[in-house]
């Protein structure tokens, strides 16, 4: 038995699901084209915000450039007044003071009884060397204690017996190099 | 209509999405992107400008508060200090005023002058004593910012104290590069020194000076000045420089 097969009816179906599809694709496609000019608007504004926002701000930095430039020579002497005084604070600290290395000598001289101090060198690194007669080994025995002492090693260390010579029957001759430790022309808690 | 089998009709409905897609790939890589780069760029450049109008701001507001006559007479004080200069004049005859007073015999001036050696320290350098003047120090010594000075005394360990003393409590501050002393007869000394009296000449930055912040005095600072204010002032001299650049110095 034969089957009788309408096709006119799907036809039209499919026809107007088609039209629909149509449709939202053209209102979607139109939706994100606005939707992308939405966007490009949007930065466009920003980017004019930020520019005018930016001349803005550029005009009130000139206008207090010109304050300040007219206030240079303050500021110059401001500059200066600082830079000088850190030089100057540097120098200071970091100085070997050399009055209290040759003072220290000299007392050193002088507590050791018969040693006679013939030359003194003294160079920026706090370097010393001493070179000098004692009349007796007993001399420069207490001259070497001395320097090594309690009282002196704060500030001498490396002390070193360069050069010992038996110039006559008792005395001798020496030379005796150390570093003189204390660092900056004024002492810390005598400054004030 | 049938073209290989492509039903035009439909690709004609399908035109006007197809185009808007076309459109928007366009716009995104050639016109978005390249507007949020600007966008950024401009953003990032004011942020900067706004950073700068603060340091402005601010600097200015220090500028305001400073006062200029009481840092001219702080300036005047570290000048005595660390001159922009040399000033050699007053140095040397400073110094030897310096050794006279502490009992040590001046034997001998002489300096490194640097680069250039101006008349007025030549003549200094010429009537300290009887001064010979040395041959300038090689030139590995010569310091862009001290000037050296060699110094060659004679007197005691004691007057050597003191001179020494003087000099590390002296307004003009300098360094002892080096000492060397030598018993020449009896107790006195024959004294060789070396010093190095810095200058500092005002500097002035190549960069962006008017936002630069000011430095402010530290307490450090403020300290410094007052211990420089208690050192005695020994170039405090007044010399009448000679007339330079002219064949006749002496000549009206």
């Amino acid at each position: 038995m034969a089957q009788g097969i309408n096709l006119l009816p799907q036809i039209a179906e499919d026809e107007a699901k088609k039209e629909v599809y149509k449709r939202k694709l053209n209102v979607s496609s139109i939706g994100a084209l606005l939707g992308v000019s939405a966007i490009l608007v949007g930065i466009f504004s920003y980017q004019l915000f930020l520019q005018t926002t930016r001349s803005r701000v550029e005009k009130e930095s000139q206008r207090l450039e010109g304050e300040i430039v007219a206030q240079k020579e303050k500021e110059i002497s401001q500059r200066a007044l600082v830079d000088k005084l850190n030089q100057i604070q540097k120098t200071l600290d970091e100085e070997v003071p050399v009055s209290s290395a040759v003072a220290n000598i000299s007392n050193l001289a002088e507590e050791s009884g018969a040693v006679k101090i013939e030359n003194i060198d003294v160079n920026s690194d706090g370097d010393v060397s001493i070179g000098g007669v004692a009349n007796n080994s007993a001399s420069l025995s207490k001259l070497i204690k001395a320097i090594i002492s309690e009282r002196y090693t704060p500030k001498f260390n490396k002390v070193i017996l360069s050069n010992l010579s038996n110039e006559n029957k008792s005395s001798y001759k020496f030379v005796i190099d150390m570093t003189f430790i204390p660092r900056g022309l004024v002492a810390k808690d005598e400054t004030f | 209509m049938k073209l290989f089998n492509i039903d035009l009709k439909n690709l004609k409905a399908l035109a006007v999405p197809a185009l808007i897609a076309v459109t928007i790939l366009v716009i995104i890589p050639f016109v978005i992107l390249p507007l949020l780069r600007n966008v950024r760029e401009t953003n990032n450049s004011l942020n900067n400008d706004r950073e700068r109008l603060r340091n402005l701001s601010n600097k200015l507001g220090t500028l305001n508060s400073l006062d200029e006559a009481e840092i001219n007479q702080k300036l005047s004080e570290a000048n005595i200090a660390l001159p922009a200069g040399k000033q050699v004049a007053p140095l040397v005859v400073g110094l030897q005023n310096l050794a006279l007073g502490s009992n040590l015999a001046v034997d001998e001036i002489s300096l490194t002058p640097g680069k250039v050696s101006t008349e007025s320290a030549k003549a200094a350098t010429a009537s300290a004593t009887a001064a010979q003047t040395q041959p300038a120090a090689p030139s590995g010594q010569l310091s862009k910012d001290s000037l050296i000075l060699k110094l060659s005394l004679s007197g005691s360990v004691s007057s050597l104290e003191a001179f020494l003393e003087k000099l590390e409590m002296a307004k003009r501050i300098s360094s002892i590069d080096s000492l060397a002393a030598t018993d020449s007869e009896g107790s006195k000394f024959q004294i060789l020194f070396q010093l190095s009296i810095p200058f500092r000449p005002v500097e002035f930055s190549s960069d962006d000076l008017a936002a630069e912040q000011i430095p402010a005095l530290s307490a450090d600072n403020e300290r410094t000045l007052l211990l420089i204010d208690k050192f005695i002032n020994f170039t405090d001299i007044q010399i009448q420089e000679g007339r330079t650049g002219v064949a006749n110095p002496f000549g009206n």
